[in-house]
């Protein structure tokens, strides 16, 4: 039996040492996906824990042959879109400020990282969930698709079409002048 | 000169940023000052790569722990044995909502206004549509008078096509038994006939349509549509669009029972 598999069990054992365990063992990655879909920590949180109590109550339809991770990153996908989708008006409104901003130049003294957050704030929700997946919790191609339930190569042009877009944000705004020609440090 | 050409450049390119994989980028770099289309790519690929070393920094900690466990431990009912694996992970599907906190949760709102407008509304129409009936059937029908066949009934009725409903015959019945065929019997009835069987319409289509209303689970676009932009539309607007169809049964019904009931009677003898 996996280590996954006998958590499951003593969470559905209603061992609460358990449960304990489970929350502490995926809340990390559950709520850094949901801060970098959300850009809203506090809806972020609202989020994680919605996802968890998702998590439990379908523990038992989750299959033991299968690694836990991407199951709950499906749900906690699955919930940021949700949450996306029932923003009121004035957060998508941001949204687009957000763009504008970015677009606009202002702010120039942004560290690149905080900048790239804005850009990926201002992506679609498909190609901002793909470049979280697989940048920020480096999951492959393959896993985003199971993830995700899309084919690979949907995820491989979403992923493409997020980074055009985000390189296109980060050039406007200057902070990526001097470039040159070399990939993962080599 | 490139050693690789632009499909190479292409195929290495994507294996060194879809899959990691170690790749020597001097060939890449090479064709990327060369070729300026492919240059663009590279180019995209290293500010993004760049841009991700700062970004990747570990998400702000919070610890939910004892908040997620103090709402499990209040009730969180497993879903039932057997659902599938992919039940909780597809967008079509919504469990049950767990109680969240205040502000700007309105899902619960949405259902229950979903309902309760629904029903209410649906309710009302039948109800007032309903009195209407009732008043025309109870309106003292004009005596005997040289009779004018019933027929003029069952060819109302079946052209309606709600001819076998029991309400339309028991109304006609009463009016017969009430007051002998006569010259404005087959309006009268026409009007009976038609109030009682829109009646009758409307109150299927309220139970439906109630019932439908219960039974969707809650609003979630994604279920549907996880490619299509997002929506704000308000939740009013949905139920509008849920009765849109009985409203449009019943305004015809409506404008049938004025068009029907003539503008005036023959004074009783």
């Amino acid at each position: 039996m996996t280590d996954d598999a006998a958590l499951v069990r003593l969470c559905l054992e209603g061992n609460e040492q358990g449960a304990r365990e489970l929350v502490e063992r995926f809340q990390s990655m559950v709520f850094a996906v949901c801060v970098k879909m959300l850009s809203q920590r506090e809806d972020a949180e609202d989020v994680t824990q919605d996802v968890f109590l998702r998590v439990f109550r379908a523990l038992r339809s989750w299959d033991p042959t299968r690694p836990l991770q991407p199951w709950i990153l499906a749900i906690a996908a699955n919930r940021c879109r949700t949450a996306l989708r029932q923003r009121p008006r004035d957060a998508a409104r941001s949204s687009v400020e957000i763009s504008r901003i970015v677009a606009s130049g202002a702010g120039d003294s942004r560290e690149l990282s905080d900048e790239l957050d804005l850009a990926v704030a201002a992506l679609r929700e498909d190609y901002r969930l793909c470049f979280v997946l697989f940048y920020q919790q480096e999951l492959s191609c393959a896993e985003i698709a199971s993830v995700l339930d899309r084919p690979e190569g949907t995820v491989k042009t979403w992923l493409h079409r997020a980074r055009r877009e985000l390189a296109e944000h980060l050039r406007r705004r200057g902070v990526v002048n001097n470039a040159d020609y070399q990939l993962h440090g080599v | 000169m490139p050693t690789i050409n632009c499909t190479e450049f292409s195929r290495q390119l994507a294996e060194l940023v879809e899959r990691r994989a170690s790749i020597d980028v001097a060939q890449l770099r090479e064709h990327a000052g060369a070729c300026p289309q492919c240059r663009e790519l590279w180019l995209d690929s290293l500010i993004v790569e760049r841009a991700v070393v700062a970004w990747k920094k570990p998400a702000p900690s919070a610890d939910l722990s004892a908040r997620i466990l103090a709402q499990v431990a209040a009730g969180v009912a497993p879903i039932e044995d057997g659902a599938p694996l992919g039940a909780e992970t597809a967008p079509a599907r919504e469990i049950a909502r767990p109680e969240r906190g205040a502000g700007r949760r309105i899902l619960g709102r949405q259902i229950l206004g979903r309902q309760f407008i629904g029903t209410a509304g649906l309710s009302l129409a039948a109800l007032a549509l309903g009195l209407v009936a009732m008043l025309l059937i109870r309106r003292p029908l004009p005596p005997a008078a040289p009779t004018q066949p019933v027929a003029g009934q069952n060819s109302v009725v079946d052209t309606t096509n709600v001819a076998s409903t029991s309400p339309a015959k028991r109304v006609a019945a009463q009016v017969d038994a009430r007051a002998p065929a006569s010259a404005g019997a087959p309006v009268e009835l026409m009007v009976a006939d038609a109030g009682s069987a829109y009646l009758h319409l409307a109150g299927d289509a309220a139970k439906a349509v109630t019932a439908a209303t219960v039974l969707v689970p809650s609003a979630d676009p994604v279920a549907d549509a996880p490619a299509a932009p997002p929506s704000d539309d308000h939740w009013v607007d949905g139920v509008r669009e849920e009765i849109a169809p009985v409203t449009h049964q019943l305004s015809h019904a409506f404008e049938f029972l004025i068009q029907a009931v003539p503008e005036k009677r023959t004074p009783a003898t």
